[in-house]
């Protein structure tokens, strides 16, 4: 086993110092935007997952992002905060509310949580959209001579006003690294328990004092922590946040279900699932702008074509091979959909 | 707030009312059924109603076939498609939840998207049920919400007796009330499951019909409508139709009302607001069975 | 033989319920199967009809194999299952309930006739005819729940614990009941924790305990045997 832990290790330091040196590579101000875009929406994603790994499906993502952007710009353009500062302030807001709404959410069971995470996105957007004086109401937010201070290192200084985006995009990366690095460590510990425990039996699991609502609350916490951190980094990246409902902001529940799409694709039972997944979607959907309009038809298909076809996901391709092999030469009993999204 | 009603705006408000109540009515039955019968919620229901509205679009307006007809013709392929939805999409799941929500969320993707390509862009509009206002003793009355009132009505009807009265309707009572007792009686979940869909998905192409008749069309208008169904599913309570209708109305006419001093936005705010709050406080709803 | 179980194991989320039991029910008589919580004795019954196929081994109901098969194919060849909890269907009425018994049978006039019979092994239910089930008291939806499953006319009736939560008068009654319906033709599998009443009305007894048949016999001379007076009979 050593040698495939040598063999990830390998691949891992190899991506993170292509990672690291791209913008050497593309230095085009629109790609380095997308590779932010992307970044961001990983890390998302993994905080999607990891609620997931706690049992619950939480289709809120997006809204939990509008509510740190939005926090993180109002905190800065009303109070005069340093984006720096905000930026965290917005991941902070964004887990108290977490925090007020998990409670009486996680009381909810099963599929109507859903429903509760879906609508909860749409909420945000029509807060934001209402409250006028407070938040630029329909027309947005616009504030395009805010940015992160620059940073001075030595002589260099770093500008993160987006000109260039290279200063802004190894912000963006050293961030969704070190939360990653975060949600990476608390899957092995909390997260694992939490699984490991509905996985075999709730009751075995409370009576080993392991309290489960607890746990599954406070990962929740912390996702949306990181998940609204996101949307306050995005929020200081573009300048603009906009509460409207049409599928192409942002905010829209349509990418709470791409981060779905994303995570199913990547393979829920591995952590790197997610990164898999975002950045081939991410990437495929740039350098196919012409199939915008029959992207959700594409991307819709894939989602079904997947949980039928290979429901570990891109991570358990290795699987499927003599599977697939065995359905075309001889005749496979095994029925679609048999292997659950979520085994293990 | 200063509003004067006079009693032409009340009566109107509640024809509306009952009208709005009516067609959510329709949406919501189809999607407690298929909750309480297969235990799944089907994202693409919305779509379902709003692929039940375009084909009318289709038959009646590009290709001139009487809209009533044209009406009846899309509850039955409607209810068709939502057979083979069943068949071909959900049965083999098994009913593993992440599946079901990866593949309803998946189909309503596509699905609105395939009526957004195949018709032409611009909002539409199905012809008028019965044109014209009816005159009541001085008070004017829209016709086509009478006529839409008179639909929901009797498929409603039409539904309670089924569910009552035949075999069929009982199985399906009995398997959303208790799935393993159901089986125990030689009940077919398979069978069960295929009706529920076929039905739900005929009574929710009427409505998206009565709401692109009186408002209009979009290929999104999917949304809201999943938003209602959801809504009358947690104010009624899952598996009860007397829930449903209960919930219909309650939201119909509270919409109805309250649009007079808010505006129309209330159609979204309210159904939100009452989702997360009977959720949070009364999960079983008013009449909630399992 | 109306119904052989030839070395059966059910699993339930990796441990062995049942573990490699075999016993049989002869048509026209009542078999009992007796254990403490947790022996597999629901088990047994749920994998009899279908709800949880076996790992291994073969169940046979008249002359045709079942095990594997699915509840609704295995229903329609002539078993009745009255479920742990009785399954009945809340909020529907008590005709409702029995309608649906009658799911599978075709004869309208037959199903009538089915409907007068078991009014007169309940006659209780005749007076709460419209009355929804869950109104019934403890002794009554225990009474529909046979009832129900004998809409089907099934050819053996599987029946787990009916005693439970009933007072002393109740099992009586039914224990008068069960031996009417095996009268009438249709065997029963009984499935209890109170043996003095099963063996009471039993022929054939088996004991199960931790997933293994360890006694078997006739019903009367296991009521006198020690070790079930001990353990079952509270002597």
């Amino acid at each position: 086993m050593t040698r495939t832990k040598l063999g990830k290790l390998m691949i891992g330091t190899a991506i993170l110092v292509f990672v690291f040196l791209l913008p050497l590579i593309i230095s085009n101000i629109y790609w380095l935007h997308v590779f932010i875009l992307i970044a961001l929406m990983i890390l998302v994603t993994a905080s999607m997952r990891a609620i997931y790994r706690t049992g619950e499906v939480s289709l809120g993502t997006a809204g939990f992002m509008l509510l740190g952007g939005y926090s993180a710009a109002l905190f800065s353009i009303r109070l005069g905060l340093s984006p720096w500062l905000t930026m965290l302030l917005g991941g902070l807001f964004t887990a108290v509310v977490a925090a007020a709404l998990a409670y009486p959410f996680f009381r909810i069971k099963g599929v109507y949580f859903v429903i509760t995470t879906l609508l909860t996105g749409f909420v945000f957007l029509y807060i934001a959209g209402y409250l006028t004086d407070l938040t630029g109401g329909w027309p947005g937010l616009h504030f395009f001579d805010l940015s992160p201070e620059p940073i001075k290192i030595g002589s260099l200084t770093l500008d993160f006003s987006n000109k260039t985006n290279i200063p802004y995009y190894y912000f963006a990366l050293i961030f969704v690294c070190i939360s990653l690095f975060i949600l990476y460590r608390m899957e092995h510990s909390r997260i694992g328990l939490v699984w490991k425990s509905i996985r075999e039996n709730d009751a075995l699991a409370k009576s080993l004092g392991v309290n489960i609502m607890a746990q599954k609350i406070f990962i929740f916490v912390v996702a949306c922590f990181f998940t609204g951190l996101a949307g306050a980094v995005y929020a200081f990246h573009v300048h603009a946040l906009s509460p409207t409902t049409t599928p192409a902001n942002i905010f829209h529940f349509n990418t709470s279900v791409y981060c779905l799409l994303y995570m199913v694709v990547g393979g829920v039972d591995s952590f790197y699932g997610p990164l898999i997944g975002t950045a081939l979607f991410m990437l495929v959907t740039e350098l196919t702008r012409s199939l915008d309009l029959y992207r959700p038809l594409l991307y819709g298909g894939i989602l079904i074509l997947i949980v039928f076809f290979m429901p570990k996901g891109l991570i358990g391709l290795r699987q499927y091979i003599p599977e697939w092999r065995k359905k075309l030469s001889g005749r496979s009993k095994k029925k679609p959909g048999e292997k659950s999204v979520s085994t293990q | 707030m200063g509003v004067t009603l006079s009693g032409q705006d009340v009566i109107q408000t509640i024809i509306n009312g009952l009208c709005m109540g009516g067609m959510y009515i329709l949406i919501g039955m189809g999607l407690t059924i298929i909750l309480s019968i297969m235990n799944i919620l089907q994202f693409a229901h919305g779509e379902v109603y709003m692929l039940g509205a375009f084909t009318v679009y289709f038959l009646c307006v590009l290709h001139g076939v009487n809209l009533y007809l044209a009406v009846l013709v899309s509850m039955f392929t409607t209810a068709i498609i939502g057979l083979l939805i069943e068949r071909i999409l959900l049965r083999p799941l098994k009913g593993v939840f992440m599946s079901y929500v990866c593949v309803t969320t998946g189909l309503s993707l596509i699905m609105q998207t395939a009526v957004l390509l195949s018709f032409t862009k611009g909002t539409k509009q199905l012809p008028s049920l019965w044109k014209g206002p009816l005159d009541v003793y001085g008070v004017f009355i829209s016709k086509e919400r009478i006529v839409a009132i008179v639909i929901a009505l009797f498929l409603t009807l039409g539904l309670y007796i089924f569910l009552k009265q035949t075999k069929y309707g009982l199985a399906m009572t009995a398997s959303a009330q208790n799935r393993e007792g159901a089986l125990m009686q030689g009940i077919n979940p398979n069978v069960m499951s295929a009706m529920a869909m076929a039905i739900g998905s005929g009574l929710a192409a009427v409505g998206g019909a009565l709401g692109g008749s009186i408002f209009n069309l979009d290929p999104y208008m999917g949304g809201l409508a999943f938003l209602k169904g959801i809504t009358l599913i947690v104010i009624g309570g899952l598996g009860s139709i007397p829930g449903t209708v209960v919930g219909g109305l309650i939201l119909g006419i509270a919409e109805s009302v309250l649009a007079l001093f808010f505006g129309s936005q209330m159609g979204i705010i309210l159904p939100l607001i009452l989702v997360i709050a009977f959720l949070v406080f009364r999960p079983k709803g008013l009449f909630g069975h399992d | 033989m109306l119904l052989e179980i030839k070395n059966l194991w059910v699993n339930y989320g990796g441990s062995d319920i049942l573990k490699g039991i075999s016993f049989e029910v002869e048509e026209g008589s009542i078999v009992t199967y007796l254990g403490n919580n947790g022996a597999g004795k629901s088990t047994t019954l749920r994998a009899i009809c279908g709800l949880k196929p076996p790992a291994s081994g073969e169940i046979w109901f008249n002359g045709k194999r079942i095990d594997g098969k699915l509840p609704e194919d295995i229903i329609k060849l002539g078993l009745g299952h009255v479920l742990e909890g009785r399954a009945l269907f809340p909020y529907m009425s008590v005709l409702e309930n029995l309608v649906v018994g009658a799911y599978l049978q075709k004869n309208r006039r037959q199903i009538n006739s089915t409907l007068e019979e078991v009014y007169t092994h309940f006659p209780r239910l005749k007076e709460r005819v419209s009355q929804q089930a869950r109104t019934l008291s403890g002794g009554e939806q225990q009474m529909l729940a046979i009832a129900r499953a004998l809409m089907g006319k099934p050819k053996l009736l599987l029946l787990d614990e009916p005693s439970l939560g009933l007072s002393p008068l109740m099992i009586k009654e039914i224990g008068k009941i069960i031996q009417e319906i095996q009268k009438r033709g249709t065997s029963v599998l009984l499935v209890e924790q109170n043996a003095r009443l099963a063996l009471g009305i039993a022929q054939t007894g088996y004991v199960l305990e931790t997933g293994e048949i360890v006694l078997s016999g006739d019903a009367k001379i296991l009521l006198n045997d020690p070790q079930v007076k001990r353990a079952y009979l509270g002597i």
